[in-house]
């Protein structure tokens, strides 16, 4: 009996030692495989060689720290490469109005113009430089809201009254325009808690964009859930078949590349960045041929 | 790191009387994609299988990851993915199986992994089918989960898009580019079909007959097949001479048709085109032009008809 | 090592002709035993058991043949079809040094060909004694004998499991696994004793060989000697062929 317990003893007791040294093995050569990712001689992730649950779950969570690392590494490759292709669009968005203002100063001061001829020059060069101001003018406000320190000031806002009066004011355009919307607004009251003159900047950034792009059919509605407020816009836009709508947010994308309109096609940029400012969203989505923008808030 | 991923010094695999590979000096950047293309049977899969230790080489060195000696060459496959030539699966074992028992053998810590790559190779609804029941193009995405188990550094396939639909091609590119791309993994892929590669590799390698033919970033293959000139005279073979002569290169084709390609002097072809009338020749058609992948690769390989 | 070890063993537990083995021992075992329980010896039965003992005595008798073809067939669906699916290119080309892969490979190959070989001895010792009662034998102490059965049960099947290992570890093909180790153990001992007539330590090699063991591991009268040469012999003989196993999988080329 008592040799039995002895035996029973000494092998718990080998057991233990083995089992020790084999977890502190396990733990020396996950020193050594650290060793070796951060000398940068290797980018693997650790390996276990013990079937050991503790060891497992330390690798485990030590593999997801250099992860994160290397998604940080990413996302900064990521954010240097736009910053970069930023500094290159914009630079680009700016070569051509200048170029063209240059041209006709080249003009004014070369030739012997008629006053009719020089007035005609003097409004394009006028025209030019309007949009350069716009455009930086854009520029500018899209950076300020994307900054950290920019804040909105959030109030009671009732959007079935708001937004009506937003859309009066583009009675005309519409009518030059020739386009005929149909308007869906619920008449119960929506209330929502955010910035007016935002509300009121990112509907009218919205309608430029459509009363620019539409063609033919224009629904505009407001309608509320439950929890929620939505304000869409949805028009006919063949062009954009294939492509993806989320593109339009992008601040350098313009379906014509060439910006030659009169917008600055960082419209839409502003009206998401601050839809997500106040807390709310913006989605572009393809239903078929139609392009439907959609504002969300949460209601109160 | 290592500037390279995998270099091969002088290569050459001989089975019985049979060249597979003959002093093959390859080299594959780390970050590179690198299309590998040959016909079947050209050796592709013979360098592969003496990269990855399947087979031995009769001379010549590997170097993976900079490391040469044995050990450490076994050692640095740890760090790559492989998966060659027909998908090595368990038959009857599910996808998820497949990986757990490779997750064991690799040493991968937790199980999470086994679900985020069939996410990944588009698996996660196969449930408790095994792999016997799969489609081919099933067993390539699996096998490519395999490949992908374990973050590797360095991924190697052997035409794995063998069995894939149109889609099934496109969706792989996509996924191959986007590991590249946001996990810098290195890519070796070879295929039969250099168009099947197109705007994926960033680097190529074109194998015939067991040697090396060229190796080249995408960039210059794209030179390289874009342009030629187009000329056709009424005497080819004095225009021949005349490229030997006053142009000081033999870097022509001629057609059948009497129709010369010529692949020098592309930047000054007002050069070239005086140089033909100069010596009398009757200038007919005289352009720049392109030539597809495709046809590059097999003119490449048809034995090179250059004269 | 272990990852190697632990992932065999995944796949052992997940290949479906270990699992059929087992399912057809087991169903074997139980259909032995209760048609010997229905069988009157007094009435001109074949089967003469009366005891759990007579049981185990009978059912080694009839295990030599499973351990020779179970093993074979195991062998060629667990070692062999890794050639065929293509899924020994996935190990070997995982960073491990082949020896390790194959020594791992093979030691699970001999842990699973065990408990395969002692499925139908045990079970049919269990139920045996259930059905007779344990009863006892003329020569030997029921512990004793019990114990050496199923200890050299152990140790041959072992070494038995070695060799068709190799034979696995160097056919490609899972079809040319099984039908070549089954010829080689039909007519291995023929070809000794034959070979053995002629050159009579060939015959003593023979005798002393896991060969010559298996048809005497269930005698209920053995010499400690002799017992302690059963165990010890195959033993040494699986490690002689993962050795070999080790030296013809190192210069193999994986197609």
């Amino acid at each position: 009996m008592l040799i039995g317990i002895a035996a029973a003893a000494v092998l718990t007791a080998a057991f233990c030692l083995l089992r020790l040294a084999a977890v502190r093995r396990e733990v020396r050569s996950f020193a050594a495989q650290l060793g070796r990712y951060n000398r940068h001689e290797t980018a693997s992730k650790l390996s276990v060689g013990l079937s050991d649950r503790a060891t497992e779950a330390l690798a485990v969570e030590i593999n997801r720290h250099t992860e994160l690392i290397a998604e940080a590494n990413a996302e900064r490759r990521r954010t240097e490469d736009e910053l970069r292709q930023a500094v290159a669009n914009m630079s680009h968005d700016l070569r051509t109005p200048l170029t063209s203002i240059s041209g006709y100063i080249q003009l004014l001061e070369s030739r012997e113009l008629s006053a009719e001829e020089r007035r005609a020059a003097l409004e394009v060069v006028k025209k030019r430089t309007n949009r350069l101001q716009a455009l930086l003018a854009d520029f500018f406000e899209l950076s300020v809201i994307e900054s950290v320190d920019y804040a909105l000031k959030p109030e009671r806002v009732a959007l079935h009254k708001l937004i009506p009066e937003i859309l009066m004011g583009f009675y005309d355009s519409l009518n030059e325009k020739g386009l005929n919307p149909t308007f869906e607004l619920t008449e119960e009251a929506v209330d929502i808690y955010a910035d007016e003159s935002a509300v009121r900047r990112v509907v009218e950034n919205l309608m430029q964009n459509a009363i620019r792009h539409a063609e033919g059919e224009l629904i505009v509605t407001l309608s509320r859930t439950e929890r929620h407020a939505a304000f869409t816009l949805s028009n006919a836009a063949p062009g954009l078949k294939g492509t993806n709508p989320e593109l339009l947010f992008n601040r350098f994308y313009m379906a014509d590349r060439s910006r030659s309109g009169s917008g600055s096609g960082l419209g839409l940029s502003i009206a998401r960045g601050l839809m997500l400012k106040m807390g709310g969203s913006l989605a572009a989505k393809l239903q078929g041929d139609n392009l439907v923008m959609r504002c969300e808030w949460e209601r109160i | 790191m290592n500037e390279y991923v995998l270099r091969t010094r002088g290569l050459t695999k001989r089975y019985k009387n049979q060249l597979a590979l003959d002093s093959v000096d390859l080299a594959i950047r780390q970050g590179a994609i690198y299309g590998f293309i040959g016909q079947n049977g050209a050796g592709k899969s013979t360098l592969m299988k003496l990269v990855t230790g399947l087979a031995f080489q009769t001379s010549g060195t590997i170097e993976l990851f900079g490391e040469t000696g044995e050990k450490e060459l076994i050692r640095s496959r740890k760090r790559m993915g492989v998966a060659i030539e027909t998908p090595a699966l368990y038959p009857s074992m599910t996808a998820r199986e497949n990986l757990e028992a490779h997750r064991l053998q690799r040493g991968i810590p937790g199980k999470d992994c086994i679900a985020r790559t069939l996410e990944l190779v588009g698996l996660e609804g196969t449930g408790r089918k095994t792999a016997r029941n799969f489609s081919l193009g099933m067993k390539q995405r699996l096998a490519l989960g395999v490949a992908l188990l374990g973050d590797p550094e360095f991924l190697i396939l052997d035409e794995p898009t063998n069995g894939l639909d149109p889609m099934g091609v496109v969706e792989m590119r996509e996924l191959l580019q986007k590991l590249n791309r946001e996990r810098g993994i290195t890519i070796l892929i070879s295929s039969h079909i250099l168009s099947e590669l197109d705007l994926v590799a960033t680097y190529y390698g074109i194998i015939h007959r067991g040697k090396l033919l060229e190796q080249m970033t995408a960039k210059e293959l794209r030179e390289k097949c874009r342009h030629y000139l187009h000329i056709k005279v009424d005497e080819p073979q004095r225009a021949a001479a005349v490229f030997e002569r006053e142009l000081a290169t033999s870097e022509y084709e001629v057609m059948a048709d009497g129709v010369i390609r010529l692949y020098a002097h592309l930047e000054n072809p007002a050069r070239v085109s005086r140089a033909l009338v100069e010596s009398g020749l009757e200038v007919e058609q005289f352009m720049p032009t392109g030539e597809d992948l495709e046809s590059y690769f097999t003119a490449r390989i048809g034995g090179g008809k250059h004269v | 090592m272990s990852n190697l070890i632990r992932s065999e063993w995944y796949k052992l537990t997940r290949n479906r002709s270990f699992w059929l083995i087992l399912a057809a021992l087991f169903l074997s075992a139980v259909v032995y035993c209760f048609m010997t329980y229905l069988d009157d010896p007094s009435d001109g039965g074949a089967l003469d058991a009366t005891s759990g003992l007579d049981m185990l005595r009978s059912a080694m008798g009839g295990n030599t043949y499973i351990i020779k073809i179970g093993l074979c067939v195991l062998a060629g669906f667990f070692v062999s079809s890794e050639y065929s699916t293509g899924t020994m290119k996935r190990a070997v080309s995982s960073g491990y040094s082949r020896s390790r892969i194959i020594v791992a490979k093979m030691l699970v190959f001999i842990g699973g060909s065990v408990l395969v070989a002692l499925v139908f001895p045990v079970l049919c010792l269990a139920i045996g004694s259930l059905l007779f009662g344990g009863g006892s034998l003329p020569d030997v102490s029921a512990a004793e004998y019990v114990i050496r059965c199923l200890g050299l049960t152990v140790t041959l099947s072992a070494g038995f499991a070695a060799i068709v290992a190799l034979i696995a570890v160097i056919f490609n093909d899972s079809g040319k696994t099984i039908g070549i180790g089954i010829i080689f153990f039909f007519f291995i001992d023929g070809v000794f004793v034959m070979i053995g007539n002629h050159l009579p330590f060939v015959l003593k090699i023979y005798e002393y060989s896991l060969l010559n063991e298996i048809n005497h591991y269930a005698d209920t009268a053995m010499a400690s000697r002799d017992a302690v040469l059963s165990a010890v012999i195959p033993v040494a003989t699986a490690i002689v062929f993962v050795a070999l196993g080790v030296y013809a999988f190192r210069r193999k080329e994986i197609k």
